[in-house]
């Protein structure tokens, strides 16, 4: 366990209920905090009967959400700014990509990606920047906080003392994932590249 | 809230929550009448296989004397007794903590605060825990 999760659960334990506030409001909107292992280990804490389970999943779905409505509040209001900043000339094609992906299934999208650690936080900004309406952001996500905290606690129950076990193994499927999607996407800008190369050729030759 | 809204932004996550809802409710029932609930942890840590039971104690909720190396530096005072199910003063006497932090306090502060050596102090609470898990209460 590296140091900055050990720091977290020595916090969780000494200031129980407003830690796991706390740390589930943080986690949501800026800083990439581990923020399922946090929701793991309460679980593991409801079993052993030092947390309260209903407490425990009404404070973490609750700042969950209000965390994940902040950072889509950041993104509607100093989103265009920041990208008219970043990008004068012309608006970047992968936001309207984007926003035309939510329009059509931001209810599923959001819901998924609470489980999915610090991708929510990407899917929080993308929200705020395309038009999804706040309130249909705001039913989806809290649904997803509470299947996600139900989902993590439950593992976590199970789980037991042996959750560091569990955690080692579910960070080392992470970062494998996280090269497989890395590799994925290198190799469809190389392919997408070549067929531009191709198309130019065939093009001039034509 | 009018119909329309309810109808078009919280009828269908209503629908899905509830849904997953009874699906948990109803797969927990049936684990735990099959007595499966305890799979994951079987395949997760292979030492459960040679430790049968541990998987009591996780069921119980309460830590045995098996469970002691489950303990670590992050852990607070209040937390070991609440796990281990011992008095609040019993570490605090046999290991003679006299800062007014105590149970709110992680080993590992402790040890850095009385300058202990952080294992020497872990091996001193484990077998303490141990000592009051095997001797026979009155």
């Amino acid at each position: 366990m590296n140091s900055l999760v050990v720091s977290i659960l020595s916090f969780l334990l000494l200031y129980k209920y407003s830690a796991l506030f706390i740390l589930s409001f943080v986690c949501t909107f800026i800083i990439p905090l581990p923020s399922n292992v946090i929701v793991l280990v309460t679980g593991v804490f409801i079993s052993q009967g030092y947390f309260s389970f209903w407490p425990s999943l009404i404070i973490a779905s609750v700042a969950g959400t209000l965390g994940d409505s902040f950072g889509y509040w950041l993104a509607k209001k100093y989103g265009t700014r920041i990208i008219n900043f970043f990008w004068r000339r012309r608006r970047p094609a992968f936001l309207d990509r984007t926003e035309k992906y939510l329009t059509r299934s931001a209810g599923l999208t959001i819901v998924i990606s609470r489980f999915t650690g610090s991708l929510g936080l990407i899917i929080n900004l993308l929200a705020g920047l395309a038009p999804v309406k706040f309130k249909r952001f705001l039913a989806f996500d809290f649904i997803g906080n509470i299947l996600n905290v139900l989902f993590l606690f439950t593992l976590g129950y199970w789980l037991g003392v042996y959750w560091q076990k569990a955690a080692d193994t579910i960070n080392d499927v992470g970062l494998l994932l996280t090269a497989a999607i890395i590799v994925f996407i290198i190799f469809q800008v190389r392919r997408k590249r070549r067929n531009r190369i191709i198309d130019k050729k065939s093009g001039q030759k034509a | 809230m009018n119909k329309t809204t309810f109808k078009k932004y919280w009828l269908w996550p209503l629908v899905i929550a509830l849904f997953a809802l009874i699906v948990i409710l109803i797969g927990w029932k049936t684990l735990e009448s099959k007595r499966l609930t305890a799979w994951p942890t079987k395949y997760l840590a292979a030492e459960q296989w040679r430790l049968p039971q541990g998987i009591a104690a996780l069921r119980t909720r309460t830590l045995t004397v098996n469970d002691l190396s489950a303990i670590q530096y992050w852990m607070t005072f209040d937390y070991l007794n609440k796990i281990f199910n011992l008095p609040s003063d019993y570490l605090q006497s046999t290991l003679n903590i006299s800062d007014s932090r105590y149970p709110f306090l992680t080993l590992a502060h402790y040890s850095r605060e009385e300058r202990l050596n952080a294992a020497i102090l872990l091996k001193e609470v484990q077998t303490a825990i141990s000592h009051y898990l095997t001797t026979p209460k009155p």
